[in-house]
């Protein structure tokens, strides 16, 4: 299987390149442990422009322990750029076609002292690359829902086992401002040793009122399922009421409106198409705010990354599945 | 670099970048004399015909509104280990002054962190902050402070009872 997938810089003369953002994204999921990684590099504003960032992101939960890590924010002119490429000083991702892998590299972020990461994808790439419109303009994206793991990774002066762990890696990029009244609800959910998968994903408004159409894709060894946007429910249920970590600091400071966010505490997420059904229902964790400022016009996201656990009950294929296992919830605002 | 000659610097890339922010800054703090203290450094600052004055400050009472804090506690902030309200009220900083003064100061803060977002020549230069205000003592977690250092007034408790505020 060949993966070809690309940064997608605006061409010359777009005239939508200001709003240009683009991300490669890799979660890690250890069942044995309990650790959820989140790594991601994300391009903000078009390369010719001076004011446009680079911005790493390495951030790793354990139970008991909490957050590790944090944001590298760099001026796209300081970044190494390939075609699937975004090396920064402490924070690399890169997208390799041939196996289809996720390379991430990490060092000296805030108690992850190292990491090398080398995920191979288990399951076939899905493509979306039709725009879907968000805010004033839209997002595309790219996913591989299961990938096995290789990796070394150093947190708090100790080794942590991942090679039983999986992630799930999607790229996205399109047009849009932070700021603009845009928002999205995403989740990846995976039982230990990869044995299913499910994603979920729907566009809002900033206030999480006014819903996109959803997406839900569940697959395991044997099969993949999509299910019809018009039969998937998803409901956020409680009130999150942990304390939240919010990067980077300044910006925290910035937004001391944003210090409490109303987060939920749990997710439930129904599909069913006549023949297969899937029930989700995630708990959240932890919770933490990257903040995300838009290079070019004033303007601000809010992404709250909450790691936790789930369980998926239902019917898929004619058989009965029962799934538990870590999942990671994303809010943005 | 001082801790004036780092204000000087950020006011003027600010000015740079984004003039209609600088101008908003201007009209922000007008006339009025800050003083600011970080370590042993302290400053006052204030517009001059357009620009930003960074003078040494005497010691005893300031002028107008005053901040206080150490560089661990900006380190914290940057490196997201503290939030601004804990800051304040385990009085790692402080910012007196009418409560006029202590707006201004405020909002122009919000001003300056908000074109840095935007600016990458302040963002190089709160690595060089790093650089040159190491810190000397090694990063802590603060713990989360649900309460207030200090006493409340009986006028504070006459207050919140007229309001129907207090607890039963």
């Amino acid at each position: 299987m060949i993966y070809t997938d690309v940064l997608r810089p605006p061409a010359p003369l777009d005239a939508t390149a200001p709003a240009y953002k683009d991300w490669l994204h890799l979660n890690v999921l250890d069942a044995a442990s309990g650790a959820i990684g989140i790594f991601n590099v994300s391009l903000h504003g078009p390369p010719s422009d001076a004011r446009a960032r680079a911005i790493g992101t390495a951030l790793l939960h354990l139970p008991e322990h909490g957050w590790f890590g944090g944001l590298e924010i760099r001026g796209i002119d300081e970044a190494l750029l390939g075609p699937s490429f975004v090396g920064l000083a402490k924070v690399g991702l890169a997208v390799v076609p041939s196996p289809p892998s996720v390379l991430a590299s990490v060092s000296g972020m805030d108690g992850i002292g190292s990491a090398g990461i080398t995920a191979t994808a288990a399951s076939r790439p899905v493509c979306i690359e039709l725009p879907i419109p968000f805010g004033r303009g839209w997002i595309s994206w790219n996913a591989i829902q299961l990938l096995r793991l290789q990796a070394a990774v150093e947190v708090d002066g100790a080794r942590l086992d991942l090679s039983r762990a999986v992630a799930y890696h999607d790229h996205n990029w399109g047009r849009w401002h932070w700021g603009d009244d845009a928002g999205w609800e995403w989740g990846c959910f995976m039982p230990a040793g990869g044995s299913a998968g499910f994603v979920f994903a729907r566009t809002t408004d900033k206030a999480h009122r006014r819903l996109g159409p959803a997406w839900l894709s569940a697959h395991t060894g044997e099969f993949k399922r999509e299910f019809p946007q018009a039969s998937i429910h998803c409901t956020l249920d409680g009130s999150f009421t942990e304390p939240v970590r919010r990067f980077p600091g300044a910006l925290a400071a910035l937004h001391q409106d944003r210090a409490e966010p109303r987060l939920p505490a749990r997710v439930r997420i129904c599909a069913s198409d006549g023949f297969d059904r899937i029930e989700i229902t995630f708990r959240a964790r932890a919770a933490a705010q990257v903040i995300a400022a838009d290079p070019v016009v004033p303007g601000y996201g809010f992404i709250h990354e909450m790691p936790g656990e789930f369980v998926a009950r239902g019917r898929l294929n004619g058989r009965a599945v029962d799934h538990s296992g870590l999942a990671v919830f994303e809010y943005v605002s | 670099m001082t801790l004036g000659g780092y204000i000087e610097q950020l006011v003027a890339l600010m000015r740079e970048s984004e003039p209609p922010a600088h101008e908003r800054l201007r009209q922000v703090v007008g006339s009025r004399k800050a003083r600011i203290v970080l370590d042993e450094q302290r400053v006052e600052v204030q517009f001059r015909d357009e620009t930003l004055q960074v003078e040494p400050s005497p010691s005893g009472a300031a002028g107008g509104g005053e901040g206080l804090t150490d560089r661990e506690t900006v380190l914290d902030l940057l490196d997201s280990r503290l939030e601004v309200c804990e800051a304040i009220r385990s009085g790692r900083m402080e910012i007196r002054g009418t409560p006029e003064d202590v707006d201004r100061i405020f909002a122009a803060i919000e001003i300056l962190i908000d074109v840095a977002a935007r600016t990458p020549s302040m963002l190089r230069l709160s690595e060089r902050f790093r650089a040159e205000f190491p810190r000397r003592a090694s990063p802590t977690v603060a713990a989360r402070r649900n309460w207030h250092p200090f006493r409340c007034t009986a006028e504070e408790f006459e207050m919140l009872a007229r309001l129907d505020l207090l607890p039963d």
